[in-house]
């Protein structure tokens, strides 16, 4: 019996010792308990699940997409066959298809819909000119991938959008010749131009959206989840910073530090959500036997990385 | 004399070095990546058909085949062409179009019975001798040069062709 309490002890043994050796109290349990300005409790939160939506589809569509890719060739002569082999002859192709199919348009919905949100609600105002940025081209990124994995069908349409997009291309000033050759992988539309945009859809493209996906999360864990935009209150650095003294401190060590705010070096641990002032944080460590040893450790570029900790 | 510190002198030897060593690397990459732009246009006069199965008046559709096309290319190698026979010889004899409207590239059907060539895209309509006599298309269809050769008719290769060119 006393074996068997030892045993389901094992689980929580097993987290605490990851938790120990990984630091995750300081970094990802941090992120996963920050806090959000309270307004959201109401329906009007409902309106930022949009970012979180695109990034779910986003995920489908590399799991998916990984399948996919697992089957179809790349290659003119054999892509439009594999496709419909995926459609009519793989287990459960046809359903991976079509979800990767309608996930991309959902992606390209759920995007605009999550920029129009952020537009009407004032949120690509200061601190947050920078997620708009990393966000814009991530409108970028997705519509470039809705282009490039359609024409992979490399059926009738696929390759006159794939001509269309050179002739469109080609009006281009001074760079115009050059971004069609490029384009069409040469002189026109052959055998190099599917494995091109394969390896754009699958590898390029992908790999720029994961690097800005990086940014815009790592941006909108920084800066907080913005709140609801108030009639009359105006969002500029000098009355935000007012409201809320401990955010955006000025990098640079010669300006004037902001009135109100703490030095730069003397902030407190990263995850400590400057941003949302009416926020029901709870203090990140409860665990009276952990204690502050030492100042936060801070990387390269000021970032603080977490707290270095340690327990009796 | 200017001095600088041992360390500021072993840094900037450490950042020459690396990019250095990031130029090596780089530039094959960036060169196989950018090779499409230095790949020699395709200028040869290939064969499309024999001259008597083009009846003067009429305008056929034949397909040419990329003279080099990679192995996995298939279809993808054969272009499309419209050529109209406009008399039994001479130097008017043929008149040989590219299948891309002039607007933005989409091939062209020619409906021998209104003797339009109808863009399926934005509506682009072409007279028989290739001028525009509708919709968006900014200039006459792209011609081909074309040579007879014994009873052969022979066309140039040629690039992509868009709306700057020619």
């Amino acid at each position: 019996m006393s074996r068997l309490r030892e045993a389901g002890k094992l689980p929580g043994r097993v987290v605490t010792w990851l938790g120990e050796r990984f630091e995750l109290e300081d970094s990802v349990m941090a992120v996963l308990r920050h806090p959000v300005p309270r307004e959201l409790e109401r329906p009007v939160g409902w309106w930022y699940v949009l970012g979180s939506a695109t990034l779910a589809v986003f995920i489908a569509q590399v799991v998916t997409g990984v399948g996919l890719a697992m089957t179809y060739v790349p290659a003119p002569n054999s892509a439009y066959d594999s496709l419909q082999f995926i459609s009519h002859g793989a287990s459960l192709g046809a359903v991976v298809r079509g979800m990767h199919y309608f996930g991309a348009g959902a992606m390209v919905i759920l995007v605009l819909a999550h920029m129009t949100q952020v537009y009407l609600f004032g949120a690509f105002k200061f601190p947050r000119e920078a997620n708009w940025l990393t966000g814009s081209l991530l409108l970028l990124a997705t519509l470039a991938m809705a282009f490039t994995g359609q024409l992979l069908r490399w059926d009738q349409d696929a390759f006159w959008a794939v001509v269309v997009a050179a002739e469109q291309a080609a009006r281009a000033p001074i760079i115009g010749e050059w971004l069609t050759r490029l384009i069409v992988a040469g002189n026109n539309v052959g055998g190099a131009t599917l494995t091109r945009f394969y390896a754009t859809h699958v590898f390029l493209i992908p790999a720029a959206i994961f690097g800005l996906i990086g940014m815009h999360l790592y941006l909108v864990v920084k800066r907080g989840i913005s709140e609801p935009p108030v009639a009359g209150l105006p969002v500029d650095p000098p009355s935000y910073r007012a409201r809320m003294p401990r955010c955006c401190v000025a990098v640079s060590p010669s300006g004037p530090t902001p009135p109100g705010a703490t030095p730069l070096r003397r902030r407190p641990s990263w995850p400590q959500w400057c941003c949302s002032p009416r926020s029901s944080a709870r203090p990140i460590s409860t665990n009276p036997r952990t204690r502050r040893m030492s100042s936060p450790i801070r990387g390269p570029t000021g970032i603080s990385l977490g707290t270095s900790r340690s327990s009796r | 004399m200017n001095e600088i510190s041992r360390r500021r002198f072993l840094s900037r030897i450490t950042l020459a070095l690396t990019a250095f060593i990031g130029g090596i690397v780089g530039f094959p990459i960036l060169g196989y990546l950018l090779a499409p732009l230095f790949s020699a246009p395709t200028d040869e006069l290939v064969p499309v058909g024999a001259i008597m199965d083009f009846p003067v008046g009429e305008t056929k559709l034949v397909s040419v085949r990329d003279p080099s096309p990679l192995a996995w290319a298939g279809q993808t190698a054969d272009t499309a062409l419209w050529v109209r026979r406009r008399e039994q010889s001479g130097p008017q004899m043929f008149q040989v179009f590219n299948v891309n409207c002039t607007h933005l590239g989409c091939p062209v059907n020619w409906q021998a019975g209104a003797k339009l060539f109808l863009c399926p895209c934005h509506g682009g309509v072409f007279y028989s001798d290739g001028t525009v006599a509708g919709g968006p298309p900014p200039r006459p269809l792209f011609e081909r040069e074309w040579q007879v050769s014994g009873d052969r008719l022979l066309v140039r290769q040629q690039p992509l062709p868009t709306v700057k060119q020619g």
